[in-house]
């Protein structure tokens, strides 16, 4: 399941802290990025890499909501919908792209390319209302922005 | 140097050692500070928040259970602002706490409940709805869980990481959604899981065999002893109503600390299954039927009156058990040698000449790297395991593990897997090397230097199995921490610990797998050896037995359990009490041998394999349901007490044996003021045991207590040995040799009879290396044929690496009758069948 | 002297006569029970009854707390588990036996104060003379017997 390279970057995060268990966010960053989601499998080989137990890979896995574990679509598309982003029309950025969509939070796609998540501050309040698409900020949304990025997003 | 710290807790002034918390410092003051997640055997987090306290020219309050002292720090526990927090701490705690206590378990011995009652407030000011998460789930056959009632102590997750180091339990989620589980709600498998239970303040985890059982209050609590391995561990049995429901753990620092194991926990309710023998059977046209104890005594007695007057005394013999507690085994080689006159007396498991018991069951703790040869802890001695897993978790203690099984423990260190039957050749190859490295300093060395230069590793290795770079490492470890603490079983060669205890200083001991293999030695329960250790062939001796028992004592020395075996079938030996021991299951020579018998007498709770075989079966209560004391595998005495009345219509083993006197000297004779058999109590028995016992002298039940006693015994001084390792040979037609352990949960007499640890028993399981399987076919779970020169048996295969290529491992009590000897690997022939 | 004291010993007779004259013609206290109803107050303890809820399940779980609090040690309880097919009572834990030993009971009703989900009730019913001693020793079945005593019950 994890790849070779995956497994030796892991060893090579353990030996950059004064305790190797402390390369565990970083793993459990690096075996989602290769996986997309958290599965059970891939908990349990990360524990195996990191010399922790399941349960303890999965204690922290479980902790941060950035780690999915569930399995998400191609793209993950998260709205803030914290204060700055709310007054700006949060809500209707994410009835509009539930719309268009169609699907609810929490839900993917049934081609499993999008994956529609609210979540709270993303840290840019300045060019609210804001949406991260995988690692990408778009920001100033408007409904005719979103639906751009989305013809673009489908287009790739 | 000890650095001393001043400190002032309300108002009184106290001189702690530096790095001490407050909260210690306050408990040698007598000043009590309320906690949860606090314990004092597992690392203080400061989680729960209850134990805050006000110190001086620190802001807000702090954490008594994880703040250190320091110099001239004042503190206060007792202010309004501290009292009205502990209240407030416990409101927040009580708001997400679902207040189920009367259909609680832990209701009555709940931390929860206790603190609420001292420290906190009247009402609660929360009416809303309170959140809601899973009850009643179980994490395994033995540990309910209830999230609702989990204050996230996290006694359980620490617990699991700091003294087995199997953490399974972790918190998951976060928040007020935060619960403590397994990995994806997984069963724990730790053998130490059950200590969560009680180390819960709350009633989160919970027993499943005791759910709904009692309520705690209920309870008669007697302090006793576990009597599943040979550690002995201390235990409190909890009964209702004359059933015995529960054990829990009890505090003794020297043997188990406060823990248990599964089996010692949940085994004991073996005295309450429904196979218990509870009526005396005797034999009529070969079917063992239901008779009265007056006709099975007399029955029985006659008997082998009968036959010892027909031949001679010596065709009578008599086998005790490292099961049964010392009072029983002293009556039984009393009336083999006082009344029928005979020195046939024996029982399976004796420690052989030279072995010693371990200095104390925490022995582990105070060596360097633990040498298992040929053993695992886990099954022969639970507790043992878990000391050895604590000394490496908190002191880096190495293990070396020597044997065709892989223990658990060898994890914290090296496992050297060897061919059965080859442990010696490969500790010789450590002494080889051990000899040769510049970082031991013993005089031995040169000679050993000598000895062993026909054990290179490369040789060893090829004749063995085990990996040249495992040795080295074994080796590394041994010469660079020191002071090994050697384990052996049964059939140890011991001259090469001996030689490895003189290079490196140390202790070697045997891991003694029954309860009491030290005291029915002790009791005189050997064919040459009267209580106390005297010879029989000693005449002062035998003088000073025969006047305190009234009886002339044979000189002659008796039959070892082999050779009574052996006789067996030639009429050397023709009638045989056996008390307590399920020899068909350990001994490979029984099942036969005992059925040429004339008359055989068994004695046990349980209709075992080997009272099936027998002429007249006597019910026997359990150790919790009878007094008797028991010398665990550090010699430790320790009580084993009564929580119950056994069940209607069995009686006491040693009560049976003096019935059986009374029987054959009897009705009117019985009762008599001469006789020698009139026993009320086992304690009237320990008295007359310690008349004639040197060593337990001084020994009273009162001075035993509830702690135990452990006499003095000097450490001797090892001589280095030469010794000659043999290597087994497979004959012709038996490449793979069998090797018999014992499992965490045995099939043996008597944990096989205990309903809560049914669904974990070892079944008849046969572990194979996948390599040995490929060419026969074998998958896990096929039925299998294993069959060695002595016989075949059907076994279920389990593929494993835990074995090495060439071996298959089996319970004992599985595989009993294919062994060579006991404790001997023996050449088999492995098929599907 | 003794001419008065005749006097006033038959003035005493007369004074008594006149007392038993008095109840001859006052309507009598002692009921002709069974024939007659025997009045009581409500509040009056007499045999136990174990509650029901309004959907039929027993409201007893089993705690054992009025075994604890019996000052006579008249309760027996021990609990069972309910499973989803065989349920007695709401929660996870039911009184599998439950035995009052009506030859100790001093009907002080301490256990229906200490009873946390009001499952005990000591009733009306008073007529518990029986045949023999073991007939004493209630079961749940009885108990949860709601009992019609021969009596009529009074304002309270």
């Amino acid at each position: 399941m994890l790849s070779d390279k995956a497994k030796s970057e892991i060893q090579q995060l353990k030996a950059r802290y004064p305790h190797p268990n402390s390369a565990l966010l970083p793993a459990l960053a690096l075996a989602q990025k290769e996986h997309g989601w958290l599965s059970p499998e891939v908990l349990e080989e990360v524990a195996e890499v990191m010399g922790l137990s399941p349960a303890q890979v999965g204690s922290v896995a479980s902790f941060y909501t950035m780690f999915n574990r569930r399995p998400v679509g191609k793209y993950l598309v998260q709205v803030c919908t914290n204060v700055a982003c709310s007054l700006l029309g949060a809500e209707h950025i994410v009835e509009h792209l539930k719309r268009k969509l169609g699907i609810n939070v929490g839900e993917t796609t049934p081609d499993g390319l999008f994956t529609l998540l609210e979540v709270e501050c993303l840290g840019s309040c300045g060019t609210a209302p804001v949406m991260q698409v995988n690692d990408t900020y778009y920001e100033n949304l408007t409904a005719e922005k979103i639906d751009q990025i989305l013809a673009e997003l489908r287009r790739r | 140097m000890e650095v001393l710290v001043n400190v002032t807790i309300d108002g009184q002034q106290v001189s702690v050692r530096a790095g001490t918390t407050i909260l210690d410092a306050a408990k040698q003051l007598g000043i009590p500070i309320p906690t949860f997640c606090y314990y004092a055997k597992l690392v203080g987090i400061g989680a729960c928040r209850m134990c805050l306290v006000e110190v001086e020219k620190m802001r807000g309050l702090q954490t008594a259970c994880t703040t250190k002292v320091q110099e001239g720090m004042v503190v206060r526990t007792n202010t309004p602002e501290v009292v009205q927090t502990r209240q407030g701490m416990l409101e927040f705690l009580l708001t997400n706490h679902p207040l189920d206590c009367p259909i609680c378990d832990k209701g009555g011995e709940c931390d929860l409940q206790d603190q609420v009652f001292q420290f906190g407030g009247t009402v609660s000011r929360y009416v809303e709805e309170k959140r809601h998460k899973a009850k009643a789930k179980p994490l395994g056959p033995f540990v309910m869980k209830d999230e609702e009632r989990c204050i996230l102590c996290r006694r359980c997750i620490r617990f699991l990481e700091e003294w087995p180091g199997d953490p399974e339990l972790d918190a998951f989620e976060r928040g007020r959604n935060t619960v403590v589980d397994t990995f994806y709600g997984r069963p724990l498998t730790s053998p130490f899981s059950g200590n969560v239970i009680d180390l819960c303040p709350v009633g989160a985890l919970t027993s499943i065999p005791f759910r709904f059982k009692a309520r705690s209050w209920e309870l008669k609590r007697t302090p006793s002893i576990c009597t599943l391995c040979g550690a002995g561990c201390n235990l409190t049995l909890d009964a209702k109503a004359n059933r015995l429901l529960r054990a829990v753990g009890r505090e003794n620092p020297d043997v188990n600390d406060e823990w248990l194991c599964d089996r010692g926990r949940f085994g004991q309710d073996y005295v309450r299954s429904d196979q218990r023998l509870t009526s005396p059977l005797i034999r009529k046209d070969g079917q063992l039927q239901p008779a009265t104890w007056d006709e099975a005594l007399a029955f029985a007695a006659r008997r082998i009156q009968d036959i010892a007057q027909t031949a001679n005394p010596d065709v009578v013999a008599a086998v005790g058990s490292a099961r049964a507690s010392n009072e029983a085994n002293y009556l039984l080689q009393k009336w083999a040698r006082a009344v029928v006159g005979t020195n046939n007396v024996d029982f399976a498991g004796r420690p052989a000449d030279g072995f010693a018991p371990l200095s104390s069951v925490t022995a582990p703790l105070r060596a360097g790297v633990v040498v298992l040869l040929g053993v695992d802890p886990l099954g022969d001695a639970p507790m043992v395991d878990l000391w050895i897993r604590r000394a490496a978790l908190t002191k880096g203690t190495r293990v070396v593990a020597i044997g065709p099984k892989r223990p658990v423990v060898s994890r914290y260190g090296v496992w050297l897997g060897c061919r059965p039957g080859t442990e010696s050749a490969v500790l010789a190859a450590l002494l080889h090397l051990l000899a040769r490295d510049e970082r031991v300093q013993a005089p031995a060395k040169a000679d050993l230097a000598g000895w062993t230069k026909d054990y290179a590793p490369d040789r060893v290795a090829e004749a063995t199995g085990v990996s040249v770079q495992a040795l080295k490492q074994a080796a590394d470890f041994l010469a660079a921490k020191g002071s090994p603490l050697v384990l052996y079983g049964g059939g140890a060669d011991l001259s090469p610990v001996r030689d490895l205890l003189a290079l490196l200083g140390g202790e070697a001991g045997y891991l003694a797998p029954k309860p009491n293999a030290w005291g029915a030695l002790l009791m005189g329960v050997a064919p040459d050896r009267y209580p106390g250790g005297a010879s029989v062939e000693d005449a002062k001796a035998r003088d000073s037995f025969g006047k305190q028992w009234d009886a002339r004592l044979s000189p002659r020395k008796g039959l070892a359990l082999a050779d009574m075996l052996a006789g067996c079938r030639e009429g050397i030996v023709q009638a045989m009490l056996v008390v307590e021991s399920d020899l068909v299951r350990e001994h490979p020579a029984a099942a036969e041998a005992l059925r040429t018998l004339r008359f055989l007498v068994v004695v046990d709770q349980f209709l075992t394999a080997t009272a099936e075989l027998a002429d007249v079966v006597l019910p026997s209560a359990a150790p919790s349901e009878t007094d008797g004391t028991f010398l665990n595998l550090a010699k430790r005495l320790q009580r084993a007490a009564q929580a119950t009345y056994p069940p209607k219509g069995v009686r006491p083993a040693w009560r049976v044996i003096a019935d059986l006197v009374d029987a054959a000297q009897g009705k009117d004779k019985k009762r008599g003021a001469e006789s020698h058999w009139d026993y009320e109590t086992a304690a009237e028995i320990w008295r007359e045991i310690t008349r004639g016992v040197p060593v337990c002298r001084e020994c009273t039940y009162e001075t035993i207590g509830t702690a135990g006693w452990q006499p003095e015994s000097a450490a001797e001084k090892v001589k280095p040995v030469p010794f000659a390792v043999e290597y087994p040979v497979a004959p012709e037609g038996y490449p793979l040799t069998l090797a018999a352990g014992q499992a965490l949960f045995p099939k043996a007499t008597p944990a096989r009879y205990s309903p809560a640890l049914a669904p974990v028993l070892w079944g008849d399981v046969l572990l194979v290396h996948p390599k040995d399987a490929e060419g026969r076919g074998i998958k896990t779970g096929d039925a299998v044929r294993v069959a060695s020169a002595r016989g075949a048996v059907e076994l279920k295969a389990r593929l494993t690496d835990e074995v090495v290529p060439g071996c298959v491992w089996a319970c004992l009590e599985s595989v009993a009758a294919l062994l060579e000897a006991p404790d001997k690997a023996t050449h088999v022939k492995l098929s599907r069948s | 002297m003794s001419i008065v004291n005749a006097v006033k010993g038959f003035y005493q007779i007369l004074k008594a006569m006149a007392v038993t004259l008095k109840y001859f013609f006052t309507k009598p206290l002692t009921v002709q029970y069974p024939k007659e109803k025997i009045r009581l107050y409500p509040r009056f303890r007499g045999r136990h009854e174990l509650q029901r809820r309004p959907d039929g399940l027993e409201l007893c779980v089993g705690c054992g707390l009025c075994a604890a609090i019996c000052p006579a040690r008249a309760i027996y309880v021990e609990a069972a588990e309910n499973t989803d097919e065989a349920r007695y009572s709401a929660t996870e834990r039911y009184a599998g036996l439950y035995e009052i030993n009506y030859t100790r009971c001093i009907f002080c009703g301490f256990c229906e104060e200490a009873c946390p989900t009001g499952a005990l009730k000591l009733g009306n019913e008073f007529a518990l003379a029986r045949a023999s001693r073991g007939d004493l020793v209630m079961g749940k079945e009885t108990l949860l017997q709601p009992a019609t005593p021969h009596a009529i019950i009074l304002e309270d």
